[in-house]
């Protein structure tokens, strides 16, 4: 895939991508940027290489999770770092919670809300199905994870997402409510 | 979709209509905050060239650092080669050239050859009764002893 194809199939899913670079951070805008900028440096740098074989969609998903995991494993050094630094200097803790840029309805803010009280697998699943329109099975090709397991935290997601929408607090004012 | 729906058997799509109406919901919103492509794109482009030209940088330092280290190291090896040189030297010792009492003993000798035909004045006492016995082997086939018939066979001197 020459460098032009290549730009062009990014651009077609960029905003797929940013969909799921938000998902991969936890909704944190800043990071997802930070972590969509890396994957497509890795893209077109040639450090991750589309070797065919899956769909180029798959693929750049799951470069997308993994600079998303590595974001997180330097935020989460970062953090244990100012936080000894903080406590040395006995200061209050430093938290790093990103501010949230997105305008949404009450609805989506609530499947938001739930989706981060799930387990990041769970979460993973149902936003690769749901969200992106995948199927089960591509799903668990971006999660590294065999196809039972990734089954298994796509129905324990739904059930527990539904139960956490059906006792998020709102929810009475919006039921039947047409979509925002 | 109904192709899409084929390909995948695993997706219940009457009973997660729920959820799927509340993800389509959020995807719309959150495609209006997507980032615009190219300000990305142009910004990737810088820092991939950035970390090539970086790497290929840090790859020229890495290997004009591996010759200099080789350099220093066979500079090393060399003095090392010359220490232990000249320490074994100082332990054995420089042969002396000038020794005189060997130049005079070679001087004496080439003036008198005879020192060199010196005989030990005891050397006959070596001698023993019989010695020429040893000395001579009888020849195969003879019947005679030298002891019986009082002559001596042919004998070949060693």
């Amino acid at each position: 895939m020459n460098p032009t194809e290549l730009e062009a199939q990014l651009e077609e899913l960029h905003r797929e991508s940013y969909g799921w670079a938000l998902a991969c951070c936890g909704w944190d805008e800043s990071e997802a940027d930070d972590v969509l900028q890396n994957a497509y440096i890795k893209v077109i740098s040639g450090q991750a290489e589309f070797g065919g074989r899956s769909s180029f969609r798959t693929w750049l998903f799951g470069v997308i999770r993994r600079s998303a995991q590595e974001s997180r494993r330097r935020t989460r050094s970062r953090e244990k770092t100012l936080t000894r630094v903080a406590r040395l200097q006995e200061n209050p803790a430093v938290t790093n919670s990103g501010e949230d840029w997105v305008e949404r309805s009450q609805e989506t803010d609530r499947l938001v809300a739930a989706l981060e009280r799930i387990s990041p697998r769970q979460r993973e699943v149902v936003h690769l199905v749901f969200y992106h329109d995948l199927s089960i099975a591509e799903a668990a090709g971006i999660m590294e994870v065999s196809l039972g397991s990734a089954r298994t935290h796509y129905e324990r997601a739904k059930n527990r997402l539904r139960s956490l929408l059906r006792s998020a607090p709102g929810k009475g004012a919006e039921e039947g409510s047409p979509h925002a | 979709m109904p192709d899409r729906e084929r390909s995948h058997p695993l997706r219940d799509s009457e009973d997660s209509e729920d959820l799927r109406r509340l993800f389509r919901e959020l995807r719309s919103q959150e495609a209006l905050s997507a980032p615009a492509f190219q300000d990305m794109m142009v910004r990737a482009r810088d820092e991939a060239r950035q970390s090539t030209e970086a790497r290929e940088s840090s790859l020229q330092g890495r290997s004009g650092g591996r010759l200099r280290t080789v350099r220093s190291r066979l500079l090393a090896g060399a003095g090392l080669l010359a220490a232990a040189a000249v320490a074994a030297l100082m332990l054995v010792g420089i042969p002396d050239a000038t020794d005189h009492s060997f130049e005079e003993a070679v001087r004496s000798f080439s003036t008198n050859p005879a020192l060199g035909a010196w005989r030990s004045p005891t050397r006959d006492l070596l001698k023993v009764p019989g010695m020429e016995l040893l000395r001579t082997v009888p020849d195969i086939g003879d019947s005679t002893w030298p002891g019986r018939s009082g002559e001596l066979s042919r004998t070949h001197s060693l």
